[in-house]
């Protein structure tokens, strides 16, 4: 996650932990040989980012955001937050729109413009099983799907 | 045979939609049959340009080789009308693809909701990678395999509702 980060500090805040967290934190400073400030700065920047980026998947799964909807909560790129999605399991959503109802109006600007599409042999069909092969990768990924 | 450039009909394509159909090869098609427009927003979206970019995607190199070949236009729209940016996530490049394609009757190539729910309202003709593999299927450039690899490899990108709509399409075509 490409994130600028700003070393101009200019709060302090104070907190109080359990003796466990402290324990924690003197360990992972001495495995890390990172200062304590420097290692809960992180801890707690890190912890924003995973904050911003469960709301901004939140955004898009509700479809109250698009991408860059999504890419604007989570505060990373366009491309970074498409890449989250599709880790995170958040598939893109054409909401009510159906598949294919815009088509005939392209093939027909695409007609007719003249382009010399060149003309090939009349698809004919029954040498495929269209059923056959679409459903098995309908069933392919239903099945991956239920895994 | 490369059709007359200016004869084609000008399509403004999406930053998700361009990312989708090059991950699928399916890139040289467009410029087959369509003249590309790419807004500036959706360029600077799809580069990635930022001080931490380690590596060019595929998509990035294809999108930088076909403005070297002077496959792609860059325009810009001249004004954004107030119900878009009511209705669309502002400074997006979904939000200027659309503005564009209303201004200069364009198909809107996107996999976006919002820009296909709005344009559908506005009957602008919309083109989503699925109606795009649907349609290279009737030209011909695709075979039923390919169309099956290509649904495929969507499943965990796009809504496995819309992968059965276009099913539902290809059945209907026998």
């Amino acid at each position: 996650m490409a994130k600028e980060i700003n070393y101009k500090l200019k709060k302090s805040k104070t907190v109080r932990l359990s003796d466990s967290a402290v324990k924690n934190i003197n360990y992972m400073v001495n495995d890390t040989r990172i200062s304590e400030s420097e290692l809960l700065r992180s801890i707690i920047e890190k912890a924003i980012d995973e904050y911003r980026l469960k709301k901004a998947l939140d955004a898009v799964k509700s479809g109250k955001k698009g991408i860059s909807g999504g890419a604007e909560i989570a505060g990373i790129s366009y491309r970074a937050f498409y890449e989250k999605m599709i880790e995170n399991g958040v598939e893109l959503d054409y909401g009510d729109y159906n598949v294919g109802e815009g088509l005939d109006k392209i093939k027909e600007l695409v007609h007719g413009s003249q382009v010399n599409i060149k003309k090939k042999k009349k698809a004919n069909y029954e040498d495929y099983n269209i059923g056959g092969g679409l459903d098995k990768v309908h069933k392919s990924i239903k099945s991956k799907k239920n895994k | 045979m490369i059709p007359d450039i200016k004869s084609k009909p000008k399509i403004v394509v999406d930053t998700s939609f361009w990312i989708n159909i090059v991950y699928l090869g399916l890139d040289r098609y467009l410029i087959k049959y369509f003249k590309m427009y790419f807004v500036s927003k959706v360029e600077k979206e799809i580069l990635d340009d930022n001080e931490f970019k380690m590596y060019d995607s595929i998509d990035m190199e294809q999108y930088s080789k076909s403005k070297d070949m002077k496959s792609i236009t860059i325009k810009d729209p001249r004004n954004i009308s107030k119900k878009l940016i009511d209705n669309l996530q502002h400074n997006s490049g979904e939000l200027y693809s659309t503005a564009l394609a209303i201004e200069e009757e364009m198909i809107l190539a996107t996999d976006d909701k919002g820009a296909i729910e709005f344009c559908s309202k506005i009957n602008i003709p919309i083109l989503t990678t699925i109606d795009y593999i649907l349609f290279l299927y009737d030209l011909h450039e695709l075979t039923l395999n390919d169309v099956n690899r290509s649904f495929y490899l969507l499943n965990g990108k796009i809504k496995f509702k819309y992968i059965e709509q276009g099913i539902i399409c290809l059945k209907s075509k026998k």
